[in-house]
């Protein structure tokens, strides 16, 4: 594709990578559920039509290499990238251990031309790599599986009946911050371990529960994958051209792409299709009222960023619940204030949330507008080791037992 | 989404280094939480913790995988009395093999039984220990201990593998790594913050008192054996565990017995098709009944009745069974809280129970 000069053959080739691509993403991931939903189709229709269970088993990590792929193809396409030449190179970019299964999602233009030299980290890379590694396992290990994962589980696994709606709350707000922690965890673990090697990655969340706005939390959370779907899918639909309609189309479209992406179940379609009328409502609001003062100011960005945080947390209950019976019933108790429903948190894992979600709150308002490197390098020495010293040995005393990470089912 | 009319990479990678010097931060990092490690290694010996192994998922799985590759082994399952109580040297001296430890704690050993009935190849003799309460819970925890371990061994992953034969490197030789007391998540459970009034909240279960060694031989710390402020908490943790749970709302009593009477009912039923399954391939099933004492056998006498629960298993399977009250030479024990054996104890225990073993298989009944 890359030498190839027929227009025609480019096509062809193009097509032939991206059937390849998504041909196989497709039979791993949602082969199960397109037989599903065809059998339930038949039904519908009265035919009764029963299929065996393929049993397929997801490949973990196929979503974030196959994306990684079909990025080189279509940079290589549109001529934004050179064609590489050494297959070891290119293999490496596919299989890079420590992004492989839950990403960064890297393009080729950025990982690539990292392997022309042999990489060697210096001395602070290689400690500024471990201060990563440990900051990822401490919110992995510590807040999302040692503090968090239980409210969750326990407010999500309810089945009989309402919850009380303080519970409620709590444990979908203690979800909000497991799945940060968990998969920023992840993420920052990739950086960390591919830095100590001597590569770079690039950043995937940036304070995302500061963000105001749903376009501005896309530009925080998940970023590999958002700006992912914004380069390669969004942008080629027409981005923000072609007038308010086709806008529209264009954010709901890829955002029903973007929850189909993280897995085959319409729960996550619907978690899609609200992240994408939250950002229909906000394109329609910014344009209809450009010029409102109070939400420049600080008082207004910060009520504007709780409310951003409370919409989005509510998107996680469907993102997060089995089926949509679960997400149903617990959207019931979250406005139920009548004071009925099961109190189902003990006091210790309330008062969990209520520490753990302030200071993520508060970590995230505080780097708004900062990275995390130049607030470590505005640190005095002493206090870098202390909170180093104190994320290691709160690792320790956690003593493993943790759960896989959740998006390693992606 | 951000909104951009831009197309193609539009964000920029790289990676700043923050100016500190890292290699002697990160050697401050290692110094100071090794210091503090070893401070809390030392504190925990002091209060009374040695090193010993968890008594993991991980380590049942490497005991279970072991029936695969010898399919005649003797097993016992059950749950803590038969993890603590049964002395596998003095069985293997006696009866000349040594038995492969799979029983666990709080655990309803119908799963694993179902497990062995259901492997291909396996006809070795099977040592049930029954706890009523237990052997008859429907479901819950005894229900759900079972499925995750059996679901262990059947997903082991590599990785599992290796994690698991690295831990028992420091388990042997940390006193401080114990799962069952020492992990912050129980450190935390130790503030006992006040519940809310509507707040049900889970039976309470007892803190760190039995260790296993790497075949799974199980029995009570030297400071649970001693301690009698220990004995007497885990004594009363007992007493609510072995009562039955309140009635769910809007039932009646009668329809909160028959339920009951039906889940007995099936788990009976289940129980003889697991046993046969095992006699038609030659195997044999052996229920015991081990010691408990004071009014924790109170307990056990008022709501499982020997007559409803023990003798119907026999009766029902037609498989052999001892029970500690019929024998005169294994009553008598003291368990000091009240549900399980010192090691001592167990030790003679075991050695008393040989002979009617080998009674049984003289008889060919195992």
């Amino acid at each position: 594709m890359g030498v190839e000069e027929s227009q025609g053959k480019r096509k062809l080739l193009l097509s032939l990578s991206l059937l390849t691509n998504l041909g196989l993403l497709g039979f791993f991931k949602y082969g199960e559920f397109l037989l599903e939903n065809f059998v339930e189709l038949m039904h519908l229709g009265g035919i009764p039509f029963e299929a065996a269970s393929p049993n397929i088993i997801l490949p973990a990590g196929i979503s974030f290499y196959t994306f990684q792929t079909l990025s080189y193809t279509l940079d290589v396409y549109f001529k934004k990238a050179k064609p590489c030449h050494s297959f070891l190179d290119f293999a490496l970019y596919v299989t890079f251990f420590p992004q492989l299964v839950a990403g960064p999602i890297v393009r080729a233009t950025d990982f690539l031309p990292q392997c022309l030299k042999p990489r060697r980290a210096t001395s602070d890379q290689f400690g500024w790599g471990l201060y990563f590694m440990t900051l990822g396992l401490f919110q992995k290990v510590v807040l999302a599986d040692g503090l968090l994962s239980s409210p969750a589980d326990t407010i999500f696994s309810h089945k009989d009946g309402g919850i009380y709606f303080v519970d409620a709350w709590l444990g979908l707000l203690a979800f909000s911050a497991q799945i940060f922690c968990d998969f920023a965890g992840y993420s920052t673990c990739a950086i960390g371990v591919a830095l100590c090697l001597g590569f770079i990655l690039p950043d995937n969340f940036r304070s995302p529960y500061a963000a105001v706005g749903f376009s501005d939390f896309w530009r925080r959370w998940h970023i590999s994958l958002s700006s992912w779907l914004r380069d390669y899918l969004y942008i080629p639909l027409g981005g923000n051209k072609h007038g308010t309609p086709r806008i529209l189309f264009n954010l709901m479209f890829t955002m029903l792409l973007g929850g189909l992406w993280h897995g085959a179940s319409w729960t996550f379609v619907a978690w899609g299709l609200l992240h994408g009328s939250y950002l229909v409502v906000e394109h329609l609001l910014r344009q209809n009222f450009p010029d409102i003062e109070w939400v420049k100011s600080m008082a207004g960005r910060f009520v504007l960023g709780l409310f951003t945080f409370t919409l989005v947390s509510l998107a996680w209950v469907f993102f997060r619940a089995a089926d949509f019976p679960t997400a149903w019933s617990l959207m019931g108790s979250l406005f139920d204030f009548t004071g009925e429903g099961a109190q189902l948190l003990p006091t210790l894992e309330m008062l969990q949330v209520v520490v753990v979600l302030t200071g993520l709150l508060s970590s995230h308002w505080y780097l708004h507008e900062k990275r995390l490197e130049h607030a470590v390098q505005d640190m005095p020495a002493w206090w870098v080791v202390s909170v180093w010293t104190t994320m290691l040995c709160a690792l320790i005393l956690m003593q493993g037992g943790g759960n896989a990470f959740i998006y390693f089912q992606f | 989404m951000p909104s951009s009319t831009s197309s193609f990479k539009t964000y920029e990678l790289k990676r700043i280094v923050p100016k500190h010097h890292w290699v002697l931060l990160a050697l401050l990092t290692v110094v100071f939480a090794a210091a503090l490690t070893l401070g809390w290694e030392l504190y925990c010996r002091y209060l009374g913790y040695a090193p010993s192994l968890n008594d993991t998922e991980d380590l049942w799985a490497s005991r279970r995988t072991l029936i695969d590759e010898d399919p005649n082994r003797t097993v016992v399952i059950g749950s803590s009395r038969a993890l603590f109580d049964f002395n596998m040297d003095v069985y293997e001296k006696a009866m000349g093999e040594r038995p492969l430890q799979l029983a666990t704690v709080g655990t309803n050993p119908g799963l694993y039984l179902q497990d062995l009935a259901d492997h291909a190849e396996y006809s070795g003799t099977v040592i049930v220990g029954v706890v009523p309460s237990l052997f008859f819970a429907p479901g819950g925890p005894p229900v759900k201990s079972p499925e995750n371990h059996l679901k262990r061994y059947r997903e082991w992953s590599p990785t599992q593998r290796v994690g698991h034969f690295l831990g028992m490197i420091l388990e042997q030789r940390l006193a401080f790594i114990n799962q069952e007391d020492l992990p912050l998540k129980q450190l935390l459970l130790k503030l006992k913050l006040p519940e809310r009034e509507k707040f049900k909240a889970h039976p309470e279960l007892p803190p760190y008192f039995y260790e296993v060694d790497e075949e799974r031989q199980g029995g009570m710390t030297d400071k649970a054996e001693n301690d009698i402020a220990l004995q007497e908490r885990i004594q009363q943790i007992w007493l609510p565990l072995f009562k039955p749970p309140p009635s769910p709302e809007g039932k009646t009593q009668e329809q909160v017995d028959a339920d009951r009477d039906k889940a007995v009912n099936e788990i009976l039923e289940k129980t003889k098709s697991r046993v046969d399954k095992i006699r038609n391939r030659g195997g044999k099933v052996i229920f015991l009944r081990l010691p408990s004492t004071s009014e924790l056998r109170d307990i056990e006498n008022k709501y499982t009745p020997r007559a409803d629960y023990w003798d119907r298993i026999l009766q029902i399977t037609a498989a052999p069974g001892i029970h500690f009250e019929d024998y005169a030479e294994l009553s008598g024990f003291d368990c000091p809280e009240w549900s399980h054996l010192s090691k001592q104890d167990a030790t003679e225990f075991t050695r008393r129970l040989m002979p009617l073993l080998q009674k049984l298989r003289k008889a060919g009944e195992m």
